[in-house]
């Protein structure tokens, strides 16, 4: 029998694959990342911000612990780990075998450039005669067809593009250091794999075949070409300018819905994301072109359900006067050739308004990804009639097919929030799937990491000049190079490499780096970014630490410039030189400070989130204390009978009880709570009340919070006033008991939003307006008879929700869309309500006599304060736990080593606080499979206590909480394991008491005076 | 000052947003006339005020800082930091007879290498009007460093 394999394959290198790929890599799986683009990013490399903070913040997706392991650089420019290896141009065409032992066959496109030769010069493209629409600009600017796909890229490497090239091979004449070769032929291999990871994104709907958006006219773009437009690496560098004529924008429309929301263009489905984008748009232009451009948003519901989003939007209307216009659009109409263009729409008093604008940005919607249904085939995965993958009952991840999982956008409409933590589930599931099958993370140790205590032996630098291109160095004389290097101090052999390709050739240094008896390496190159993300493997092969190696960048001081003479580079490329000797000389012998884990977690919350994250830890082989408050499990989940889409919420509470209860490695505490928790990440300590009042202590690696939510309780709308005014969850628990019959209520109404939405409650509580289209749905089942109204302010069925939104409507159950200035009134006359409402349209109040009004009142937190104060947690301004970083650590809580997922983070519906925990379990794995975990740099600050005077500056400044003060010491003290190395406090330290690793004062002095000196 | 004066320029880069674009630029036309030293640093927040001045009192005609843009800050608020900082540093300078505007606090995003280059052409010449820097007496008294 093949063995079970510990590779996994992530097929798309977005944000949820770069995600998904770094979550295996750090747990210490092999990892192939694959793309079929030449560049890494996906979409995110066009987006330059995002909400809901409006900054990009992608590299706190790195890891804070092991921090050289994966390449420490902003992940736009690409992205490596120690773990994984990353293919660019990469396609799958072929996967055989079964779950654990796959066999996948990549192709590899052409790029007609070898990567490991090219120096990224541009000469090529400085020759090439063909121009074309670069794609990365959306097609609003043009480049060659050899190019660099990303300018930033590392490393930095031109391609070619092979539709447009013409073969010509003045490229190849052209290159000096002849890394083009138009005769490069694709190539196949075949890896075998234990999983395989789907994140191929979404497709954008293209609203070309629509007439009346008139996309034709260059001053309507898509919102993807509008980022572009208003980008700094776009075609007007920062400047929003219309592509028609050049004029500044000064008024701008934001047309929603566009391929969504939409049957003609089969589109029964929000794309989720396009609302908070163009309010982000919106707010961005408004902040580069001033407060006098005019925004508008024109919408049919603002679907700000996202933790957060509606006070954004809040934020954008009264801070930044974006507009928003409810309406329908009828369209628009150019008034010249490239000019200004007339919108014509229907407002929500059916009334027909015209204005003018400069620019009309048409917020497309998302499709499924363009390479959907070829995946599908080669993967054997089932896919939805629109072309999503067909995902498992209450999983976002798990496919048709045991072993392929979805990843991020790939599965669903997503924003980055939950296109990351859908990431982090199908790793989850990709990681339960080999454990399961004997290749869990405890499975697969290997040694560990590389750094280590090293001896404090004299430094001896061996310094390689590789001489790359040797057009280039002409002007430079090497030999007197070799000459002036040799006799500096410390430096042990000076070498000239030949071999372009640094990997390749490394044997050979090796040999030559042992036989000199030196025990450091300076790298001299022209190609200084290739070694990024690889320095380290490198230095190992050559049997040195990482920070035993330096790498300085020769290339822009070597390109030929007229009015330099050679005595000036020589010159230059020797202080060069010497500042990396100088470096690398002074560098501290690596000493990595680490931690034990405790191998153990705690689950506090015993509700479906916190038994699903609990489940996960433990199939791993990892012990697991659930601690529940109340004397049963399950949660909220106790009460739901139904979910919209036909779910048996029931069976999967049963069925995840049941493997809860019985399995070894997990412990109920019922009835109990945390009364003290200590320590940190790796070693927290809690003291956990038990029902009998004995106290136990707990100690545990990392900390889930499930505490969960309530449906709010309310006094609006006459509340408590009849027995016929309920809460949509007692409604349906009423409906369940039988409390209520559908079949006799004539007349439902319900009420969205109560006491939400506005300013005693300002967020948005995502599942009611689900939750109220799922009963209004039943009661037209039981009843086809009865009416149901809605009042809703926007109608949230964000997604797939979407369907049984218009459903509903085919069913017969009303919509009637009420103000927060003008909410339906509410009396109760003979013990029945009666509603007094606005009909939008025709302006006049109507009433309704009500069966029943039912009131959908919100979710909160349920009681976080308690749990908050005891763990040290901060909470957000509406009483859930508030995570670290919304978009990139999602489920990270503000202390290290905690997690937190279900309703008392946000609310969400089940599948979705399932992913969550999921998420959870994940990030918490991460610190469970090492029995060590290492701060893994060598950058960490360091107090000397005989200096630091207790001004306590450093505590204060610390984001990492890193710093207390030492009262016995009378000192500051720095916790390595917490410490990230970013010298702020160095910085600040009104006495110079504080040094960061190899950065300290007196180094920094010596390099400034150095590459001052003449 | 003589046509070919050729002031220096200490860049102080952070590691994460800016290197990007620092690292585009570099292929890109830079001013010939001007020397550029370019120092990675790992964050604006670890730019001792010290290290400036250093730098100006080793031969600097001017200097920049360059950090992630607001909200960027791979440290979270590292930059923040760097700008609280650079107003008293400012203020100093001036008090010192440094003119204000040898020393610069930029923020630059992976994909702005195009301000890069405005900034540094833009520096070199005012620079090349200011003419060298005449270090003052002051910064010759020994302080932190």
């Amino acid at each position: 029998m093949q063995e079970i394999l510990d590779t996994i394959l992530v097929v798309g290198a977005g944000i949820s694959g770069i995600r998904s790929a770094l979550d295996l890599a750090i747990m210490g799986y092999s990892v192939k990342l694959i793309d079929k683009a030449n560049y890494t990013g996906g979409t995110l490399v066009r987006l330059d911000h995002q909400f809901p903070d409006d900054s990009c913040g992608i590299c706190r997706m790195l890891p804070l612990f092991e921090r050289d392991d994966p390449g420490q650089y902003c992940l736009r420019r690409g992205v490596s780990h120690d773990n994984m290896e990353v293919m660019r141009a990469t396609e799958l065409i072929g996967l055989e075998g079964e779950p654990g032992r796959f066999t996948a066959t990549l192709r590899r496109k052409p790029t007609m450039v070898d990567r490991d030769r090219c120096i990224g010069c541009g000469r090529c493209a400085d020759v090439c005669p063909v121009v074309v629409p670069k794609r990365l600009n959306d097609g609003l600017t043009m480049r060659k067809a050899i190019y660099l796909p990303l300018p930033y890229d590392l490393p930095n490497n031109y391609v070619v593009d092979l539709d447009a090239c013409t073969r010509c091979g003045a490229c190849q004449k052209s290159c000096p250091t002849k890394a083009v070769d138009l005769s490069m032929e694709a190539s196949e291999r075949q890896i075998g794999v234990g999983a395989v990871i789907l994140a191929a994104g979404f497709g954008m709907y293209s609203p070309a075949a629509e007439g009346n958006y008139c996309y034709h006219h260059p001053n309507v773009v898509t919102s993807l070409e509008f980022e572009r437009l208003m980008s700094p690496s776009g075609p007007n560098q920062g400047r929003l300018l219309r592509p028609g004529d050049g004029k500044e924008a000064e008024r701008v429309a934001w047309l929603q819905c566009v391929g969504s929301r939409d049957h003609k263009v089969d589109a029964d489905f929000c794309s989720s994301a396009c609302c908070m984008y163009s309010i982000k748009q919106s707010v961005l232009a408004k902040e580069f072109c001033g407060q006098e451009l005019d925004a508008a948003i024109f919408y049919m519901d603002m679907r700000t359900y996202g933790k957060n989003f509606q006070s954004y939007r809040d934020r954008a209307q009264r801070e930044h006067g974006v507009r928003f216009v409810r309406s329908r659009i009828h369209s628009v109409e150019p008034s010249s050739p490239r000019g200004d263009l007339n919108l014509t729409y229907v407002d929500q008093g059916g009334g027909m308004v015209s204005e003018t604008f400069d620019l009309v940005v048409l917020a497309v919607g998302q499709r499924p990804a363009p390479d959907a249904r070829a995946l599908a085939e080669i993967t054997g995965i089932s896919l939805t009639p629109q072309g999503f993958v067909k995902a498992q009952p209450f999983s976002l991840t798990r496919s048709s097919r045991e072993g392929i999982f979805a990843s991020g956008s790939f599965a669903g409409l997503r924003d980055i929030s939950e296109s990351v933590i859908a990431a982090n589930g199908a790793s989850l599931a990709a990681s339960l799937l080999l454990a399961s099958r004997g290749k869990g993370i405890s499975e697969i140790q290997v040694a560990p990491a590389a750094g280590g205590n090293r001896d404090r032996a004299a430094p001896r630098v061996y310094v390689a000049i590789w001489a790359c291109g040797e057009a280039m160095w002409q002007a430079a004389d090497l030999d007197d190079i070799v000459a002036q290097t040799a006799p500096m101090s410390s430096v042990g052999t000076v070498r000239i490499v030949r071999d372009p390709d640094p990997f390749e050739g490394s044997s050979e240094l090796k040999d030559s780096v042992a036989g000199s008896e030196c025990n450091r390496l300076l790298i001299c190159s022209c190609v200084p970014n290739i070694f990024a993300g690889r320095l380290r493997q490198f230095a190992q092969n050559l049997g040195l630490e990482a920070s035993e190696v330096e790498v300085i960048d020769l290339r822009p001081r070597l390109e030929p410039e007229g009015d330099r003479d050679a005595l000036r580079i020589r010159g230059d490329i020797v202080s060069r030189i010497s500042l990396g000797v100088d470096k690398l000389s002074g560098t501290l012998p690596w000493r990595t400070p680490s931690a034990a884990i405790e191998p153990r977690a705690l689950v506090i919350g015993g509700g479906i989130a916190g038994l699903t994250a609990a489940l996960a830890i433990a199939n791993h082989g990892f012990p697991v204390h659930v601690v529940e408050k109340t004397s049963e499990l399950g949660g909220n989940l106790l009460n739901l009978r139904r979910t919209l889409d036909g779910g048996q919420p029931q069976r999967l509470l049963a069925e995840t009880i049941a493997a809860v209860i019985h399995h070894r490695n997990i412990r109920i505490h019922k009835n109990a709570r945390v009364v003290k928790f200590e320590g940190q990440v790796g070693r927290f300590a809690t003291t956990v009340m038990n029902q009998d009042a004995t106290v136990e202590r707990i100690g545990h690696g990392v900390t889930i919070v499930a505490t969960g939510g309530r449906e709010a309780a309310t006094k609006s709308y006459c509340f408590g006033q009849s027995e016929r005014i309920v809460t949509q969850g007692e409604f349906e628990r009423k409906l369940d008991e039988g409390a209520i019959v559908a079949e006799e209520l004539g007349t439902v109404a319900m009420v969205q939003c109560v006491d939400s939405r506005e300013k005693s409650r300002p967020y948005c509580s995502r599942i009611c307006c689900a939750t109220a289209l799922k009963n209004a749905l039943y009661l037209k089942e039981k009843n086809p008879g009865g009416d149901v109204f809605i009042f809703y302010r926007d109608l949230m069925s964000y997604g797939f929700i979407e369907t049984y939104y218009t459903l509903a409507r085919q069913k017969g159950v009303v919509f009637i869309p009420y103000g927060v200035e003008r909410k339906p009134g509410v009396v109760v006359e003979n013990g029945a309500p009666v509603l007094t409402a606005v009909d939008p349209i025709l302006g006049r109040e109507f009433q309704i006599r009500a069966d029943m009004l039912v009131l959908s009142t919100g979710v909160v937190s349920h009681n976080c304060g308690e749990p908050a104060r005891v763990l040290g947690l901060k909470l957000d301004k509406n009483g859930f736990y508030q995570e670290e970083e919304s978009k990139w650590r999602p489920v990270d809580l503000s202390r290290r080593g905690v997690f937190g997922c279900g309703l008392a983070h946000s609310p969400r519906n089940i599948t979705e606080s399932i992913a969550m925990a999921q998420a959870s379990a994940l990030r918490s794995l991460r610190f469970l499979s090492k029995a060590q975990l290492s701060a893994g740099d060598a950058t960490l600050a360091s107090v000397d206590p005989q200096s630091c005077m207790g001004c306590r500056t450093c505590v204060d400044l610390c984001e990492f909480q890193a710093i207390s003060f030492d009262d016995n010491r009378k000192a500051s003290r720095i916790d390595e394991m917490m410490c990230q190395g970013c010298g702020v406090c160095a910085a600040a330290c009104p006495v110079g008491a504080i040094s960061v690793g190899n950065y300290t004062a007196g180094r920094m002095i010596g390099w400034i005076e150095a590459m001052l000196a003449d | 000052m003589g046509k070919d004066f050729e002031p220096k320029i200490m860049v102080f880069v952070c590691n994460w947003c800016p290197l990007g674009a620092v690292d585009s630029a570099s292929r890109t036309a830079l001013p010939r006339k001007a020397q550029i030293k370019v120092l990675r640093v790992l964050c604006s927040g670890m730019v001792d005020p010290g290290y400036v001045m250093k730098a100006f009192a080793s031969g600097a005609d001017g200097v920049v800082v360059i950090g992630c843009p607001l909200g960027n800050c791979h440290y979270i608020s590292g930059n923040i930091k760097a700008l609280r900082r650079a107003y008293l540093l400012r203020n100093l300078l001036v008090g010192l007879g440094v003119e204000e505007e040898r020393f610069r606090l930029e923020w630059i995003a992976h994909a702005e290498q195009h301000l890069y280059v405005e900034v540094v052409q833009e520096m070199s010449q005012r620079l090349r009007e200011l003419g060298r820097l005449v270090v003052p007496g002051l910064f010759r008294a020994r302080g932190k460093f």
